[in-house]
């Protein structure tokens, strides 16, 4: 009896010890850089280090004792542009990884903290996430190519390059229906569209966490539109702080489905059958899935308003102590392309993805970003608010 | 003067609250069959694991041929595979996935001898134990009888100092068991080997041994040669387990002096002549047990020979005979008697018959301590 | 008394044993406990003030009181709890006809039927989720028909479509071959002649079903039932895809989304409350039929079971087993592989089916130009792992019962043996996805002599075998029950050290009971997905993972196609332990 009590005493023991050990890991924090991230700053010439010009030839054959880069990248598109991307720089070879953007920050995470790098450059949705958790941290740094600085407006070289922004947005079935058949998104509140709007979960996708957000950051723009849509003022219920908020609360009521994916919220759209399609709100970028499905019929609403939908960044960065930096710089110019699109930014010069180089056009058939009747996301924003929203979301779901 | 082969001191074995074995000590020479004998749970089994070194005294000390093999004050623990004992166990405990010349051949292997002996040993324990066609068979594919010659063989071929066996013969059926007592008897003869053997069968006990230990909740009851236990049990409980069927135990007072001065036991409205002489501890009134073996109780004709001090007439209970022999229990008042008689008579349920209980083969117990009183 | 200890090597197995289990699974529970209650660095984005690393009782209020409540805690919990007891119910009542008909009656293929009611424990749990979705979706998510809305027109009404009704339904599928097995063992150990005593009495077959062998089995009735309702409780795959269309959570899928939304207190919070429901569960059934388990007697010797003759409802009995197999068994596989072969999801139609997403050279619009999944490197390199995983999880984890089962066994009665079963069964409460987590936040730093694993195939197979531990332990400390423990004892005798005897006679004996938990690892963790979800790196990840990734990108053909690889893998695996060595799997 007692031998066995000694032995629970001793594994408490053994426990407590051990877990302010583990538990420490998780206070470091602050801007201030540790010595090894300094000297890795250095000899990767980044951070305050970094170069002033662009010398592709010699940043090539730097890239090429290397050998090889990593990437973790939000979308599948990566082995499109890594395969170009050898084919112009043949000895390096890019291993591109497609994976979740919440899930790249864990990793990253978990590498920094075992001190095991294998990501060199990330390239991912998120960019609040990616500035609060790994930047403040000293675990991702930017990386803007010198030849590039003029031609990225600074808002979205802050501090991580933005590659493209995607948009979220709302969709309708072109099967049954020849025009949008919504014009505000307060109609979605009204009956008729009871258990008829699809979402992606923001429980799952931080991208549509940032969107829902953003329409609560504009709460004043949404409060206008009710007025306008229902003439009369906004009556808010009961412990709802504002007009974005009752928004969500009030599509909640009205039955919201919630699915897993942008994707399923476009199949769900784009092959409804009944004869009442719902209408979804998904990435612009679904819209190139016709293509792969010609079953598909969905198209954009581009006149709903207050706005027709949410932008949010797509950024790139460099891991701390990424043990193959020049060729992660040499990709990442790769990736942002030329001011005709370019190759390497070839896989996003699509309808839904808009550049966002002030000298590359839209592609055929797509406006502007700036043309667009949109709100843009804002990282700070979002990082302070985002999880209040999704508690609202959460605690309202049923 | 030489060593004794098995000598155990003080031998105490906890589990728990448990007292298995309690402050035991005894001791044999060269060429000796003891046999633990007692009850389910009396602690024999665990006396005999504990001089094979696998389970663990909790004091005392064991020797082995002279040498201390356990001692809890001086810390000693030979374990099992250094002490050179070979066993026996209950279930044969034979490997099933080796083939019987595998099993044989474990404990030569572990020796490190080469193959060509062992194989020759293997063969020669075979041959020994008349299984020479059995070497590739596995256990699972032989008879209980085959399963335990290869026990016996596996043990034989190690050469062990001393044997061990466990309740060797309790799986086997009545006639087998016959066999194989005989045969475990011969082996001892041919190889002289100092045994210690546990079985609760007393006939098994009684045929074979030179040595029993009786025991009881952990003691040792009587420690003596087989008709020394028989004849002169130390305790009621000694009495009571020896014998078949076992013996009359009849509950009294020591009464009124008899003739010639012996004590007189009475229970309810009989009393009984005894052997014993009167005085000295046996005070009147005394509560004792008179015992009587049933082999030694007769049957008499009308009025009996002699003095008709010790003839009861009792009733027929029930009639079993048994070939050569018949149990009869009789009742006497409330009191029930078994009776072994070899002469060929009829009896009916019912009849009343006169029954003599000479004097000198009553043993009296005291029934406080139920100790064998001095005659 | 310290010696003593020390001479048996069973005590010092136990404590190297228990060393091992500290850091595989004490710690990790523990530190779930711990960090429940400390403030991490993500929850800045919570509340104000927030100090990482600092106590903090945030997590065990937002939860348990706070206007999250409702939705986080106490509906899922009532979801799960419903749920996990309509499974157990319909899986037992599935599982238990079908033990009594092979094992007790005259049954036409029994055998085969015995053998193919595991199939449905070899599919993945969630392609029976799919398969039901693709069967009965309605206009509610809208995209394409479901089958049944396909061919008759009617939109089926939600709760058909969604909640609670498919996910256990669905479930009961796939889990009635586990209650099929545990069952089944029950009834052959029952010896017919305790029935045959009650006939002779005069009784009526229904009379003797319900009042000997109803009553003989109960205790393994109601210890499967538990067995079943526990692991049901953290089912995932199934509610999420079921659940999700009409928000129909449980504690599994707000788990998984706290965990994702990289809130793990809050995981770890809810998944203690389902540690705390499963063990409070198991508690009470070791109270109440701990003395009653005696009863189950295996008779040993000279033990038979007599046929119970079915009479007329023997066919219709027999037809009625095989539909189950149709709908459990056929049904998702023959969907499963139809996907596979549509060009574009969900479109069914014949003139549209194509081999391209199996051998398609890739380049083309499809798949973002990728390969078919014979061709595809990527893939092809995910099978090697999920086979590498799947083979080293289980033959270490297989070789680490056989010593629980020997500590365990040779110790029984000692609280240091207790304690060692009880540890290595504690995975089993844990939810895969909040274990995963756990590893993946104590193994990316060094934690005592571990140096931080995180990245290495060895944490992905560490994670593995610690949560398959209840399973292989079981089966170790059956197989140990069957080896007296003479049979060492005679090795010691013969002159063997320890190491001899455990080598030459304890491992070759219960190698060949090993080898049952051996396999049903090997099937577990091929088809493993939320546990090691979080732990995979691009370098270790696996077939599941990869169809996880498929599935939520749209491309259901590759996902499909990549489970139907899965169950082949499964089914090779199988049928190779089999034929080596003519035991069963699951």
């Amino acid at each position: 009896m007692r031998k066995f009590f000694t032995l629970v005493l001793a594994l408490l023991l053994l426990t407590c010890l051990l877990m302010p050990a583990v538990a420490g890991g998780q206070k470091e924090s602050g801007k201030k850089l540790s010595p090894e991230t300094e000297a890795w700053l250095k000899a990767a010439k980044l951070g305050k280090y970094a170069e002033d010009t662009f010398d592709e030839a010699a940043l090539y054959e730097a890239a090429k004792k290397e050998g090889e880069v990593n990437i973790y990248s939000y979308s599948s598109r990566v082995f499109k542009f890594a395969k170009t991307f050898m084919a112009k720089y043949p000895g390096i070879k890019v291993n591109g990884f497609d994976i979740d953007s919440g899930e790249i920050v864990t990793k990253v995470l978990a590498e920094q903290q075992a001190k095991n790098y294998v990501a060199d450059v990330i390239f991912l949705k998120d960019p609040a996430t990616v500035v609060h958790e790994l930047y403040d941290r000293g675990m991702a740094f930017p990386y803007v190519p010198p030849d590039l600085k003029d031609k990225i407006p600074p808002e979205y070289r802050n501090p991580f390059v933005g590659h493209h922004a995607s948009v979220d947005t709302f969709i309708y079935n072109t099967s049954k229906q020849s025009s949008p058949p919504i014009k505000s998104m307060w109609d979605l509140t009204k009956p008729e569209w009871r258990g008829r709007f699809i979402v992606a979960d923001p429980q799952k996708l931080p991208e549509f966490l940032e969107v829902f957000t953003t329409i609560v950051q504009h709460s004043k723009e949404m409060e206008a539109e009710y007025e306008k849509v229902f003439g009369e003022k906004l009556k808010l219920s009961k412990g709802v702080e504002n007009a974005g908020y009752e928004w969500l609360y009030r599509i909640l009521k009205n039955d919201v489905v919630v699915v897993g994916s942008s994707n399923d919220v476009a199949k769900a759209v784009g092959l409804a059958s009944g004869d009442n399609p719902p209408v979804g709100f998904t990435s612009f970028s679904r819209l190139r899935d016709k293509k792969k499905n010609p079953n598909l019929k969905f198209q954009v609403m581009f006149d709903t308003t207050p706005v027709m939908g949410v932008a949010t960044e797509v950024i790139i960065g460099i891991v701390n102590q990424a043990k193959h930096p020049n060729a992660a710089k040499l990709l990442i110019h790769w990736m942002l392309g030329d001011e005709k699109g370019g190759r390497g930014y070839a896989p996003y010069y699509v309808l839904g993805d808009f550049p966002l180089r002030k000298d590359v056009a839209p592609p055929p058939g797509a406006k502007k970003i700036t043309d667009m009747n949109i709100w843009a996301s804002d990282p700070k924003y979002v990082w302070e608010n985002g999880q209040k929203v999704l508690e609202f979301w959460v605690s309202n779901l049923k | 003067m030489a060593d004794k082969v098995v000598e155990v001191r003080n031998l105490t074995k906890r589990f728990g609250d448990v007292i298995a074995v309690n402050d035991i000590s005894f001791s044999i020479d060269e060429k000796d069959f003891l046999i633990l004998l007692g009850p389910s749970g009396c602690g024999k089994t665990t006396i005999l694991r504990m001089i094979a070194g696998l389970e663990e005294p909790t004091s005392g000390e064991i020797y082995l041929r002279g040498k201390l093999v356990y001692s809890s004050e001086k810390s000693i623990f030979v374990p099992a595979r250094e002490r050179g004992v070979g066993l026996v166990f209950q279930s044969y405990a034979l490997w099933p996935h080796m083939t019987v010349f595998e099993n044989i051949a474990f404990g030569l292997r572990v020796k490190h001898l080469d193959n060509t002996t062992i194989k020759q040993k293997v063969r020669e324990g075979l041959a020994y134990m008349q299984l020479e066609e059995m070497e590739n068979r596995y256990p699972q594919e032989m008879s209980g009888g085959q399963q335990q010659r290869v026990a016996l063989a596996r043990m034989l071929v190690s050469e062990p100092e001393v044997f061990l066996m466990d309740e060797p013969l309790s799986n086997l059926d009545a006639k087998l068991r016959l066999e194989m007592r005989a045969e475990i008897k011969n082996i001892h003869f041919q190889t002289g080997a100092t045994t210690v053997y546990v079985t609760h069968d007393q006939v098994e006990a009684l045929t074979m041994a030179n040595k029993i230990a009786v025991m009881n909740h952990g003691r040792i009851e009587q420690f003596d040669h087989p008709k020394a236990v028989y004849k002169h049990p130390a305790t009621l409980f000694v009495a009571d387990f020896i014998g078949s069927p076992t013996i009359n135990k009849i509950k009294g007072k020591i009464d009124a002096e008899g003739s010639g001065g012996k004590v007189k036991v009475s229970f309810g409205n009989f009393s009984i002549l005894t052997d014993y002489a009167a005085g000295g501890v046996f005070g009147r009134d005394k509560e004792v047990v008179a015992a009587v073996r049933p082999e030694n109780i007769s049957v008499v004709g009308e009025r009996g020979k002699g003095s008709p001090e010790n003839v009861f007439s009792c009733e027929v209970n029930t009639v079993l005979p048994a070939g050569p022999e018949t149990i009869l229990k009789l009742k006497l008042g409330e009191i029930g008697l078994n009776l072994l008689i070899t002469q060929e008579a009829e009896y009916r349920k019912g009849e009343r018959v006169n029954v003599y209980i000479p004097p000198e083969a009553v043993l009296l117990f005291d029934s406080e301590t139920g100790k064998l009183m001095e005659k | 008394m310290f010696r003593a200890t020390i001479r048996k090597p069973h005590v010092i197995i136990s404590y190297i044993l228990l060393f091992i289990l500290l850091f595989i699974v004490v710690i990790p529970f523990f530190r779930m406990v711990w960090d429940s209650f400390i403030w991490h660095f993500t929850d800045i984005r919570l509340a104000r003030g927030v100090n990482p690393g600092a106590f903090t009782v945030f997590h065990w209020k937002r939860i348990f009181h706070s206007k999250l409540t409702r939705n986080v805690l106490i509906e899922p919990l009532f979801h799960s709890i419903s749920t996990a007891l309509g499974i157990s119910i319909l899986a037992m009542t599935i599982g238990g006809m079908l033990a009594w008909l092979v094992t007790r009656t005259d049954l036409p293929f029994r055998k085969t039927i015995g053998t193919l009611a595991i199939l449905p424990y070899v599919i993945p749990s969630y392609i029976h989720a799919l398969a039901w979705l693709t069967l009965f979706k309605n206009d509610r998510i809208g995209g394409a028909a479901g089958l049944f809305q396909f061919l008759t027109g009617v939109s089926p009404p939600n709760w058909i479509s969604y909640g609670f009704l498919p996910i256990v339904f669905s479930m009961s599928l796939h889990y009635f071959p586990y209650t099929y097995l545990l069952l089944s063992a029950a009834l052959t150990s029952i010896d017919s002649r305790l029935e045959e005593s009650g006939e002779i009495l005069g009784a009526r077959r229904s009379y003797i079903l319900r009042r000997i062998t109803f009553p003989l089995v109960i205790p393994a009735l109601l210890s499967s039932f538990i067995l079943t309702f526990s692991r049901a409780l953290g089912i995932f795959g199934a509610p999420y895809f079921l659940g999700s269309p009409v928000r129909y959570f449980t504690l599994s899928t707000q788990i998984y989304s706290n965990i994702t939304n990289r809130v793990p207190a809050a995981g770890y919070i809810l998944a203690l409350v389902l540690i705390a429901i499963s063990s409070t569960i198991i508690y009470f059934n070791q109270k109440i039929i701990g003395t009653r388990k005696s009863f189950v007697t295996i008779a040993g010797k000279g033990f038979r079971t007599q046929l119970t003759p079915l009479g007329k409802v023997r066919y219709p009995a027999l037809v009625l087993i095989i539909l189950l197999l149709i709908i459990a068994v056929l049904t998702p596989i023959i969907l499963l592989v139809w996907q596979t072969l549509t060009l574009y999801p969900d479109d069914y139609s014949l003139k549209h089916l194509t081999l391209l997403y199996w051998i398609g050279r890739g380049g083309t619009e499809f798949a973002e130009g990728e390969a078919g999944i014979l061709r595809n490197g990527a893939i092809l390199k995910a099978t090697w792992n999920s086979i590498k995983l799947a083979l080293t999880a289980s033959i270490l984890s297989g070789f680490f019962g056989i010593f629980i089962g020997y500590a365990v066994v040779k110790g029984r009665g000692t609280k240091l043996s207790k304690l060692v079963e009880q540890t290595s069964f504690l995975p089993y409460l844990v939810p895969g996805i909040a274990f995963g987590a756990l590893y993946l936040s104590l193994f990316t730093n060094r934690i005592g002599p571990i140096p931080a694993l995180y990245g290495t195939f060895f944490l992905v197979a560490l994670v593995c075998i610690a949560k398959n531990l209840p399973f292989t332990g079981r089966a170790g400390i059956t197989s140990m029950l069957q080896i007296g423990s003479e049979l060492e004892e005679a090795s010691e005798i013969a002159g063997a050290r320890w190491g001899r005897g455990f080598l030459k006679i304890i491992l070759p004996l219960s190698i060949n009971g090993a080898i049952s938990g051996f396999i049903l690892v090997f099937i577990t963790v091929m088809r493993e997905l939320s546990l090691i979800l979080l732990l995979v790196t691009p370098e270790t990840r696996t077939l599941t993972t990869m169809t996880f990734r498929y599935q939520e990108q749209g491309y259901t053909q590759f996902s499909s196609a990549i489970s139907v690889m899965i169950i082949v893998i499964v089914v090779i695996g199988e049928l190779a332990t089999r034929r080596l060595t003519r035991k069963s799997a699951i």
